[in-house]
């Protein structure tokens, strides 16, 4: 199969579960679909070296990942300066809980928030969420200390509801 | 699952996202296209390469960005006179023809406006390429490269020693073993979670591939001009901010630079 025709598969097969990880990651759906189309091209750039489907899987989301922290000021970012998170979100419908999700990723800085994302959704571990990002694991564990921490001021969380679960 | 892990799943669970058309397949090409004309970016006219002092005739790809045909690569073969030129030995780059100068003018252009390239001259081993992996990223280059000496160096971007050099874009652009003058750069990917990095990997402008053989460097212009030059002194002679510097034709395939890249 041809290098085209690997990655149009590989798009058709995994865009949705990448765009749903790129949402928790920018807050809004267009953005995120803006940051994930930004990493699938990158991706095709060096589709030649991206070894397999798994593979792919990752490159992508560490491109997400990567360009999200390195343009913070852009828009897919979606990051709000914010002095003090809201005391509480009170979701009632689905719908209201899904977007009381995203608004309260959306007010955690976005170091925090992909270090979030990455241990709770992904199901990484601290130690892929260093290689991911970039950065030393005692960073990944203080920013995903200091996000949870806010997610339980918003009170989207339980003060008492869990751990960080495995470290590495 | 933790009631977080519950909660990011209830917050994208309910949407669909239908994958893009065939404008993302489209713009993936056109990027591709560009970092592979980005990649040949010296494209410095007819730079053939010489192995083990023999000539070769370059095929034009329609790549380089360079007026001439661009220097893509072909296996040395046997003996010399292949390509019918013939060779002109000079001892200061003022007695080169105007193609020469102009040539070396383009590569300083290269190394002084984009900042990505480290001009080096490297030993290409007499050993078969290697599957080399970095991270996500995976292909064939040489292992045991060598850095035989550096004449611009890019701080903390520059080979040293014994380096991994990744195999040109394509086949053609492979030089046979042999010393070259080459522009290199540190080739970055986003690595595999849980994954090592290993030791970096570099790779090459496919153009300019300057061959080398003792203390000169062969430069091979579009028409057929081909002359030998002393290559230790490049960073007095041509290869400065004092030198020359032209930029290149910027010739591209249809559709590779019609778009800006959102750096």
């Amino acid at each position: 199969m041809a290098a085209t025709e690997e990655f149009e598969a590989f798009v058709q097969a995994r865009y949705a579960a990448l765009a749903r990880t790129a949402v928790l990651l920018t807050g809004t759906r267009h953005t995120a679909e803006d940051l994930l189309q930004e990493a699938l091209i990158r991706t095709f750039v060096s589709w030649s070296r991206v070894r397999d489907g798994g593979a792919a899987d990752a490159y992508v989301r560490t491109v997400m990942v990567r360009l999200l922290l390195k343009d913070r000021r852009r828009r897919w970012s979606g990051e709000i300066p914010h002095a003090d998170l809201p005391e509480t979100i009170g979701p009632t419908t689905d719908l209201d809980a899904a977007e009381s999700v995203r608004e309260a990723l959306r007010r955690l800085p976005v170091d925090q928030r992909a270090a979030i994302v990455l241990r709770f959704y992904v199901d990484l571990t601290e130690a892929q969420i260093a290689d991911t990002i970039g950065c030393p694991p005692g960073t990944v564990k203080s920013r995903i200390s200091r996000g949870l921490a806010a997610l339980r001021s918003s009170g989207l969380l339980a003060a008492d509801t869990f751990t960080t679960g495995a470290s590495s | 699952m933790t009631d977080l892990e519950t909660l990011l799943d209830v917050a994208v669970s309910g949407e669909e996202f239908p994958p893009p058309g065939p404008e993302l397949y489209a713009a993936a090409s056109r990027r591709r296209r560009r970092r592979l004309v980005q990649r040949v970016a010296g494209g410095v006219a007819a730079v053939a390469v010489v192995g083990g002092g023999t000539m070769v005739v370059a095929s034009s790809t329609g790549v380089g960005l360079f007026g001439s045909h661009s220097g893509a690569v072909a296996a040395a073969s046997g003996s010399s006179g292949a390509s019918g030129f013939s060779t002109t030995a000079v001892t200061a780059l003022a007695d080169a023809p105007a193609c020469v100068r102009e040539d070396l003018a383009r590569v300083n252009w290269l190394v002084r406006t984009r900042h990505t390239y480290a001009v080096v001259v490297v030993d290409i081993p007499d050993a078969p390429k290697v599957l080399m992996t970095q991270g996500l990223t995976s292909g064939y280059g040489w292992a045991q490269a060598r850095v035989h000496a550096v004449l611009a160096d890019l701080p903390g971007l520059t080979p040293a020693g014994t380096f991994k050099l990744w195999e040109g874009v394509s086949p053609e652009f492979n030089p046979p073993p042999g010393r070259y003058l080459m522009l290199l750069f540190l080739d970055n990917s986003p690595k595999v979670p849980g994954g090592i990095y290993g030791d970096p990997i570099w790779g090459f402008a496919a153009t300019p591939v300057f061959p080398v053989s003792g203390d000169r460097m062969t430069v091979t212009c579009a028409g057929g001009t081909r002359v030998t030059l002393p290559w230790a002194d490049a960073a007095t002679t041509w290869l400065g901010p004092d030198a020359p510097a032209s930029a290149p034709d910027t010739t591209v395939p249809p559709g590779a630079a019609s778009t800006v890249s959102p750096t």
